[in-house]
């Protein structure tokens, strides 16, 4: 079964020009990557159809705004899976 | 002649006969071309769908074309052909100080959404959560935006950097029309020094035939070419996809870039008749007479009817009134393409100038022969609900 990682990173290659290879765990989806917010909402749009979660990202990027965290808590890959890993345990107890 | 005549210096055009200037007039000019017709996916509707295109030739980024639906890409692209044809593409500053007319309807839907939409709200009563709750879960983001009439010119200028002003006209063919006369207008009095102005169809969708089809419009059983439609079952449209644009200029400013001219674009003539109080064969012979016909010899008219009843008979008859007229419904070839109708029209003019000759009969038992070199053209669009227009297409010199 691929980990939550090699899950994101596919949809990351299908939706954007990004080579499957160049993503990494440390890879930051923004400042490294370099996806542009159109393509990150259809991400997460594809992020929230696999893993059966509503990602909400209106209150990460409010968090960042507010600067109550930083944009690596949020989009740096393997936090970005923790995140993810996170909503799906909360929706499996819920 | 004057500095700041239209001139027409780039066409693209996209239809079931294929793409580009040189494939329309070599099928357009040859005697025994049959339109494609696709009567299988749409029963009992036919269509003429598009061709097999690679868009990655105009549209390079992959990310670009995700976000389109097949009408944007198919506008972008044509678009692209375009400016590649007049010379503009890639040209950074000529792009940054074009301006753009673009004639649009809806992108396609979402039929799959559409269809949960429908089924959910069967066992549902709180349809208006329903409904938010659908499009907010459901419809991917990006292409929400596929559906948004003014994102043809957007992703135009996204992919192709054409940056100066940006004007979306909706309203089927008068859109077409009214984007044609204003973008001729705004180089007429000098506000724009070149433009670019088209439309594009994309038929092979449901919601497209049903926008017709809701007005009884879409023609029934086998194909006929678009004058021979009345009488027979439905309502005598054959919808096409295809797409149009072209690339005005002022005369000064194609001179001084030493660009080949095609063609002059006369003023465009419009006219929204209210059908059922005033005649439309009037109406039409009316813009005849603004369209300053020349008096001698015989004029080829490259005609947009759609095969629409009403509309159909009352342009042939228009047209019949003046013996001159020699008419080429090009909507037997490539069906009735909408927003693109006018542009397509004024394009087949101008190729006809460019090339001096005219077009066979695409309907012999109803076309009559042209022999000759047209110095002018006519180019006429009458919507097949409402809308008229007309512009005569000259000899560059």
């Amino acid at each position: 079964m691929s980990t939550t990682f090699e899950k994101v990173a596919k949809i990351i290659a299908d939706t954007s020009e990004i080579d499957l290879d160049t993503i990494t765990p440390e890879s930051h989806t923004i400042d490294d990557l370099g996806i542009d917010s159109l393509d990150f909402l259809d991400i997460v749009f594809a992020i929230d159809k696999e893993f059966g979660i509503k990602v909400p990202l209106e209150k990460w990027t409010q968090d960042v705004n507010d600067g109550k965290a930083s944009t690596d808590d949020y989009f740096l890959m393997k936090n970005l899976c923790a995140k993810i890993d996170g909503l799906v345990a909360a929706k499996a107890a819920a | 002649m004057s500095a700041h005549d239209v001139v027409i210096t780039g066409i693209g055009l996209v239809s079931s006969l294929g793409e580009g200037t040189d494939a329309h007039w070599q099928k357009l000019t040859a005697a025994d071309t049959a339109p494609v017709v696709d009567a299988e996916r749409y029963p009992p509707y036919s269509i003429h769908p598009l061709p097999e295109i690679d868009w990655g030739l105009q549209i390079a980024k992959r990310g670009d074309q995700r976000q389109m639906e097949t009408w944007q890409r198919l506008g972008t692209y044509t678009a692209g052909l375009a400016l590649d044809d007049a010379g503009i593409k890639g040209d950074e500053a000529l792009c940054a100080a074009m301006d753009m007319v673009v004639a649009a309807g809806g992108g396609e839907r979402d039929e799959t959404v559409d269809n949960a939409i429908l089924e959910a709200s069967e066992t549902r009563n709180d349809r208006d959560v329903l409904l938010n709750e659908k499009l907010t879960t459901e419809l991917r983001p990006t292409l929400f935006l596929a559906q948004l009439s003014n994102l043809l010119a957007g992703n135009i200028s996204i992919v192709h950097k054409v940056t100066g002003s940006s004007r979306t006209f909706m309203g089927e063919e008068g859109a077409g029309v009214a984007a044609v006369e204003t973008a001729a207008a705004r180089i007429r009095s000098g506000q724009s020094t070149h433009v670019l102005v088209g439309g594009a169809f994309q038929s092979e969708h449901p919601d497209m035939l049903l926008g017709y089809e809701l007005g009884g419009y879409l023609h029934r059983g086998p194909w006929k070419p678009v004058w021979q439609r009345e009488g027979a079952e439905g309502g005598g449209v054959v919808s096409g996809s295809g797409a149009a644009f072209l690339v005005l200029e002022s005369r000064e400013h194609a001179e001084a870039r030493g660009r080949r001219i095609y063609a002059t674009l006369g003023p465009v003539h419009s006219e929204l008749t209210r059908r059922r109080k005033q005649d439309l064969g009037d109406a039409i012979s009316g813009l005849m007479d603004k369209a300053d016909v020349p008096a001698n010899g015989p004029l080829l008219t490259m005609s947009g009817a759609s095969g629409a009843h009403a509309a159909t008979k009352a342009e042939k008859a228009a047209l019949e009134r003046n013996p001159q007229l020699v008419a080429r419904a090009f909507g037997t070839l490539t069906g009735h393409m909408k927003e693109a109708q006018f542009p397509f029209a004024v394009a087949l003019a101008a190729l006809a100038i460019d090339r001096k000759a005219g077009y066979p009969a695409f309907d012999a038992s109803n076309e009559k022969a042209y022999e000759g070199t047209p110095n002018s053209v006519l180019a006429t669009a009458i919507g097949y609900h409402y809308f008229e227009g007309m512009a005569l297409v000259g000899a560059p010199d």
